[in-house]
């Protein structure tokens, strides 16, 4: 299909916010095409507001342009009406840079962060006229990658992809490129290009594995075939201080979910809580220099013109050279009327001289995550935080004039009761109760806090990977009990829809029979599953029916510890003994202290790294 | 302190981002560029800027207005260069001067507006009453809009017709051309639709300075 640029002009005029789609902010990296090149449409399957907020393909579209061999362009998922003008037009999915369809590109590349992104990444690929299943597509068609946080455990997606990356792309990304490269110029097809992918670190070619399962639906075997390796191990970058950092994103014209400067400060996390992914598949704990990173900043405000800075991590107070870092930071940013944020605090952590640093008057503001309402339950999932520490933390928020917290809490984890339950607006209530008890209570302001709650969702390569989601029943019944124990007008809650987070789970512990399913489910029309306004969980339900698949199977099942699982073949660094160790202790109620108090062996170090949590 | 007024076309790429994001784009290039911006005081300083009329999505511009200040005074020709080195391509710098008039004194603009359909038609419509439905903030009402076009020739184009139009541009009587295409399409067969803002004047007619 040949891009017709004239009638893409006037379709812009039929759609809303036309900005998403023309690419040409200022940043933007557009090559020429040359020969010899490799060209890859890195693609974000959610809307440009959402990509463009993405820290991760940030730093991939920088490492790939950054190679001269390389041109890296974008594209989004296109919003429903401009679906409808592609599809009414005959025009195929582009890339903003240069308007050149998908189908031209050597590489199609998919950054995949969340569950319900699935049904978007199959819409994008049939928009760009590029058969679904990877058996379908022949030498003509290009290679579609996928990487992102889904791939841990990316099964449900395996007939899809030619080759998943798994782990951390900068380096590897590029390597990759240059082997497709290599092979094109040696005349090699595709298949052997794929067996040779699989020395590159990080590479999972799902075909070049064989699935068996048992009459029960659970894995019998996971063999790989034609020289495959047993484990995938996941890439990393080793010294973050060397690695490549976007200085020079593009900014955007349109306003972006996180439209300010990101900078990461390190990857990993030192906690272990056991329902967090992100907390056990980004170890090893690997810190940024305080003096790389004030360089670094002072690069991005040059370079983007943004007047805000986020420090990124998964929880910022845990980093070792804080105070360094924003005390250099301060002597510049306040002068050039540039804010600082963090926006991962623990209450343990949090204390008045980081506040006062970078908190703005203007926020009225804060949020904090017990998770759990009872000592009981933080225990469970080795939160590691008291009462004390949280009333100690609203204390010095108190004092800092904040006048609204917000509480994050999970509902549906492993052991919870109903106690567990009703704790929650207890905890809120001693908040509120403390408000008025504290010597910082401003005369005649009043207190609010918001509980807001999500639905538990056991996830890969965490303790609590074994345990089942509550029935969607089950958790409404929690949700109400939550919401009629509630005594206060000053506490408000907010929850996230059960019906969501079941097809989450469902996703996240599913195995390859899911992508009959989600063919299925592209096949009527399903996409932007994580949009309130496009979410219909009773299509979903018709959809696994007719599929012949239980949803309880994946969402629901507790699944013993000696079973095969769908992602075992993955190693994302922490062993399944420490899991194991950990889903054991978290039933006993026995806590793990975090990395930098004591190593708990999790085996993410054999990986490497430098300015880890422990040497 | 130096007044700076910037003149510079909004075409292509630019016509499909909103003037609220034009104005974020135009703030992020000052802090790249480093220039002297002069900010506002108070609470929450933000640097001085000020636009003429903006356009409505998907129009074009030839001529459009910005104006800031800087303190210390720097060449124009040196602010011209940093602020274009620092503004996204598609925004290009026709000329940086000192203001002469107003931004308030703009009056009058020329628009080419083009469009598909009878050449005949579209002249004889446009010599009589155009009333339109127009909505604002504060009220819904119908108006006729032909007292706001003061003057409107039609000229034969390759399967259309271009009207070179001056209509109302001041800031408390302001046109927005899109409302003459709406009533032609409505009452003849009319498509394809571009309009192009060419000139700004002031109430003497005289370009805008």
């Amino acid at each position: 299909m040949k891009f017709n640029l004239n009638l893409f002009e006037k379709i812009l005029n039929n759609v809303d916010k036309p900005g998403r789609y023309i690419g040409g902010e200022f940043g933007e990296t557009v090559k020429s095409k040359i020969d010899g090149e490799v060209s890859v449409a890195f693609c974000f399957p959610d809307t440009y507001e959402i990509g463009m907020s993405n820290l991760g393909m940030k730093i991939l579209y920088g490492a790939l342009n950054a190679e001269d061999f390389i041109r890296c362009e974008r594209c989004f998922a296109p919003w429903i009406d401009m679906e409808a003008q592609l599809r009414e037009n005959n025009l195929p999915l582009f890339t903003l840079e240069s308007k050149t369809p998908l189908s031209e590109f050597d590489v199609v590349a998919f950054s995949m962060q969340y569950e319900l992104c699935y049904t978007n990444v199959l819409n994008m690929l049939s928009l760009a006229d590029i058969p679904l299943l990877a058996k379908d597509r022949d030498e003509s068609y290009p290679l579609i990658l996928g990487g992102g946080h889904c791939t841990y455990n990316s099964e449900p997606m395996a007939d899809f992809f030619d080759i998943i990356s798994i782990g951390e792309g900068e380096i590897v990304l590029p390597s990759l490129m240059g082997l497709y490269r290599q092979c094109r110029d040696e005349g090699v097809l595709k298949q052997e290009f794929l067996q040779r992918a699989t020395k590159v670190d990080g590479m999972y070619v799902p075909s070049l594995y064989e699935v068996e399962y048992k009459d029960d639906g659970t894995l019998k075997s996971f063999t790989p075939k034609n020289g495959a390796p047993a484990k995938i191990t996941k890439a990393i970058v080793e010294n973050l201080d060397e690695a490549y950092y976007p200085s020079n994103p593009i900014v955007p014209y349109l306003s972006t979910i996180h439209d300010r400067i990101m900078l990461e400060v390190f990857r990993g996390c030192i906690r272990g809580c056991r329902f967090c992914q992100a907390g056990m598949v980004y170890r090893p704990y690997r810190e940024k220099s305080a003096d790389k990173l004030n360089l670094l900043a002072v690069d991005c405000v040059k370079n983007t013109g943004y007047n805000e800075i986020s420090l990124l991590s998964l929880s910022i107070s845990d980093y070792s050279e804080l105070p360094k870092l924003t005390d250099e930071m301060l002597k510049w940013t306040d002068e050039k009327k540039i804010n600082i944020s963090l926006p991962s605090m623990r209450v343990d952590s949090f204390y008045k001289d980081l506040m006062e640093k970078v908190m703005s008057v203007r926020q009225s503001g804060i949020t904090f995550a017990p998770e759990a309402g009872s000592q009981r339950l933080r225990d469970v999932i080795n939160k590691n935080i008291s009462e004390e520490d949280i009333l100690k933390a609203c204390d010095v928020a108190f004092a800092g004039g904040k006048d609204a917290i917000k509480l994050y809490f999970i509902n549906g984890l492993p052991t919870e009761t109903d106690e567990d339950i009703v704790a929650i607006p207890q905890l809120a209530k001693k908040i509120v109760d403390h408000y008025f008890a504290s010597p910082y209570r401003q005369k005649g302001k009043s207190i609010s806090v918001t509980v807001s709650v999500s639905c538990f969702v056991p996830k890969p390569f965490t303790p609590f990977q074994w345990f089942g989601q509550n029935n969607i029943e089950e958790l409404i019944r929690k949700q109400k009990l939550l919401s009629t124990s509630i005594e206060s007008k000053r506490i408000s809650h907010k929850w996230h829809e059960a019906k969501v987070s079941r097809l989450e789970a469902i996703f996240s512990r599913g195995n390859r029979r899911l992508s009959e399913v989600l063919v299925e489910a592209h096949r009527r029309g399903m996409r932007f599953d994580s949009w309130d306004e496009f979410y219909d969980y009773s299509k979903w339900i018709q959809i696994f029916d007719d599929c012949g698949v239980a949803m309880s199977f994946y969402a629901e099942r507790e699944i013993p510890f000696d079973e095969l699982l769908p992602w075992d073949h993955i190693d994302c660094g922490v062993s399944k003994e420490f899991l194991i160790k950990e889903a054991k202790k978290s039933i006993e109620g026995t806590v793990t202290p975090d990395c930098r108090t004591q190593c708990s062996g999790c085996g993410a170090n054999k990986l490497g790294g430098v300015r880890r949590c422990c040497l | 302190m130096l007044s700076v007024r910037v003149f510079f076309k909004k075409q292509g790429a630019l016509s499909y981002i909103s003037h609220l994001d034009l104005n974020r784009a135009v703030l992020r290039a000052f802090a790249r560029s480093e220039l002297p911006v002069v900010y506002s005081e108070g609470f929450n300083p933000h640097p001085r800027l000020t636009f003429s009329q903006p356009m409505s999505l998907f129009q074009e511009s030839l001529t459009e207005i910005f104006d800031f200040k800087v303190d210390p005074d720097i060449p124009y020709d040196e602010i011209q260069n940093k602020l274009s080195a620092a503004l996204p391509k598609a925004l290009e710098i026709t000329k940086v001067a000192a203001p002469v008039k107003k931004l308030t004194e703009i009056t009058y603009a020329l628009y080419y507006i083009t469009i598909m359909g009878d050449t005949a038609k579209v002249a004889d419509i446009l010599k009589g009453e155009i009333v339109v439905f127009r909505s604002t903030k504060s009220k819904s009402e119908y108006v006729d809009i032909s007292n706001q076009i003061k003057s409107a020739d039609v000229i034969n184009i390759d399967g259309g017709v271009r009207i070179e139009a001056v209509l109302s541009t001041s800031p408390t009587d302001y046109l927005n051309p899109q409302y003459i295409i709406d009533y032609l399409s409505k009452n003849i067969e009319a498509f394809d639709s571009k309009i192009l803002r060419v000139k700004m004047y002031d109430s003497d007619m005289k370009e805008f300075e």
